[in-house]
């Protein structure tokens, strides 16, 4: 499902790699954890993934599509098939919950009444139906991570990111959001979690990949 | 996405975008709208005088004055001699007492100023229309001809006037060119920064836009869209300003001449300016808002 060969990133103006020689596979519906201290690599690795950075070098392979050689006009498209979760949430004050969530079926072009059906099925299932008119910082931390996850998924992508999606919530939210995560895994999609959080890695048992000074250290494949 | 849907989509959110920074556009749109309005008075201005001059060039007669001192029969005689002359087409002779009639007719309620005037003040004429395809070359020719006819003291006609009038209406349309360009390029940097800075606003959000799928064009519209309703408003505005103002112009003159002045200044905003000014508005607009946030989606 995921592939990466060789793959590099150095950024521009730093005398380091933030990744180098990167070589690791993730098969379809897998459930791994991204691991490492701060400044390993892990947040790169998800950029690349989706787009937001390109590798110095090497390949990278989403099914059957080379990410490392799209074209601006194709990053849409590969960002429509990836459901991203981020520690700071990254939500739009000025929309609702349910506006939140609709943003990525609208920038798609989807009917309006399709639109409310999804939202309000995935609203529902991250158990945040009753509040989708309410402003997303009216919310608690755990209840805006739900709805990023909740933004994530409703378009029912084949893989989810999600970086450090627990880095801002306290021990009781954070396992109600990676509870959350297996369940969407037990669902078929693979999912990729960056984390630094050993407690949460021993508790779910998967797959580890172990990052440091951007290279992989264990569990590449 | 399909068309409907997405043009609703765009609009929507543009003016969604427009009423949030209203402030912002508010001042964007009075900036555009009074700096169209230059070029639109320059355009009136120039549209009037440009009557003016075809008012002129149409004009083929000349007036030549006769000497106080030339007879009756030496008027005729006159008469008789410029209706010989090469290229003319017709001659009235206007006595002295015609001349003062006609004078008198002109002056309507104050004809009696003529009264206490003498005899000699108004001259006897000779009106010689020239063949209506005269070029100005051979106006010029005929009026030095009758010039140079014994007892005529001084010949008139309208090549001067138009010539100082075409240097003058060139001289405009070359400031109304100069002004157009300054305000085109100030009307680009003014909506273009108006949209940046609505844009700097909206960054977050553009970006987390982008991170669900948004195509360049999905984010890029709207604010396109933002740029072309301002110059579009604005334009409609500047028109309404400029007929305003000429109407109160066009209101004074009358007053004042009583109409004496009419057909030459009559001239409104004609329909082909006022169109430019809309459309001009328009695409300045979407220039600056395609400016503004298409260089900011680069690095994104």
């Amino acid at each position: 499902m995921i592939q990466l060969f060789h793959v590099a990133k150095t950024y521009r103006g730093a005398d380091d790699y933030a990744l180098a020689d990167v070589n690791l596979n993730v098969d379809k519906g897998e459930f791994v954890f991204l691991t490492g201290p701060s400044g390993a690599g892990k947040t790169t690795l998800l950029k690349l993934l989706f787009a937001a950075e390109r590798p110095s070098s090497g390949q990278i392979l989403i099914g059957n599509r080379n990410i490392a050689r799209l074209s601006r006009r194709q990053i849409p498209e590969l960002r429509r098939s990836i459901g991203v979760v981020f520690q700071d949430f990254k939500l739009i004050e000025s929309l609702t919950v349910f506006e939140n969530v609709a943003l990525t079926l609208d920038v798609r072009g989807e009917r309006r009444r399709t639109t409310r059906t999804r939202v309000e099925q995935v609203l529902k299932r991250v158990g945040l139906l009753h509040k989708k008119h309410a402003a997303p910082m009216h919310l608690s931390g755990g209840e805006q991570q739900r709805i990023a996850i909740a933004r994530a998924l409703v378009a029912e992508p084949s893989i989810l990111l999600a970086d450090e999606p627990t880095g801002n919530l306290d021990p009781e939210r954070s396992l109600d959001i990676m509870n959350m995560l297996n369940d969407v895994n037990a669902r078929g999609t693979t999912v990729l979690v960056a984390t630094h959080d050993p407690t949460m890695i021993e508790r779910y048992r998967k797959r580890v990949i172990a990052l440091e000074a951007g290279r992989v250290v264990r569990g590449g494949s | 996405m399909r068309g409907g849907r997405f043009l609703a989509s765009v609009l929507g959110r543009a003016l969604r975008n427009m009423w949030e920074q209203r402030r912002l556009h508010l001042l964007a749109l009075s900036v555009m709208a009074l700096s169209l309005s230059v070029v639109g008075a320059f355009a009136v201005v120039a549209s009037n005088l440009a009557r003016v001059r075809t008012a002129l060039g149409a004009e083929r007669v000349i007036t030549a004055f006769v000497g106080a001192g030339v007879d009756a029969a030496g008027q005729q005689r006159l008469r008789d001699e410029a209706a010989a002359l090469p290229g003319v087409a017709r001659v009235e002779l206007m006595t002295v007492e015609q001349a003062r009639e006609r004078f008198r007719e002109a002056l309507g309620p104050h004809g009696a100023i003529l009264d206490g005037l003498g005899g000699d003040v108004i001259p006897a004429a000779l009106v010689v229309a020239a063949h209506a395809d005269a070029t100005p070359d051979q106006m010029s020719a005929l009026a030095r001809q009758l010039g140079a006819l014994v007892g005529v003291e001084e010949v008139a006609y309208a090549a001067e006037e138009l010539k100082r009038l075409t240097t003058l209406i060139r001289a405009i349309e070359l400031a109304a060119l100069a002004v157009g360009i300054l305000i085109a390029l100030v009307t680009v940097i003014v909506v273009s920064n108006t949209i940046r800075l609505t844009v700097l606003a909206r960054q977050d959000e553009i970006a987390i836009m982008k991170l669900v799928g948004a195509t360049d064009s999905f984010v890029q519209l709207p604010f396109v869209v933002e740029g072309l309703l301002e110059g579009l408003v604005a334009g409609l505005i500047a028109i309404a300003i400029v007929w305003s103002l000429n109407a109160v112009v066009l209101g004074a003159i009358g007053a004042v001449a009583a109409g004496a002045l009419d057909p030459i200044f009559v001239v409104q905003l004609s329909p082909t300016h006022a169109s430019l000014l809309v459309g001009g508005g328009s695409l300045l607009g979407l220039v600056g808002g395609m400016v503004s946030v298409g260089r900011f989606l680069k690095v994104l």
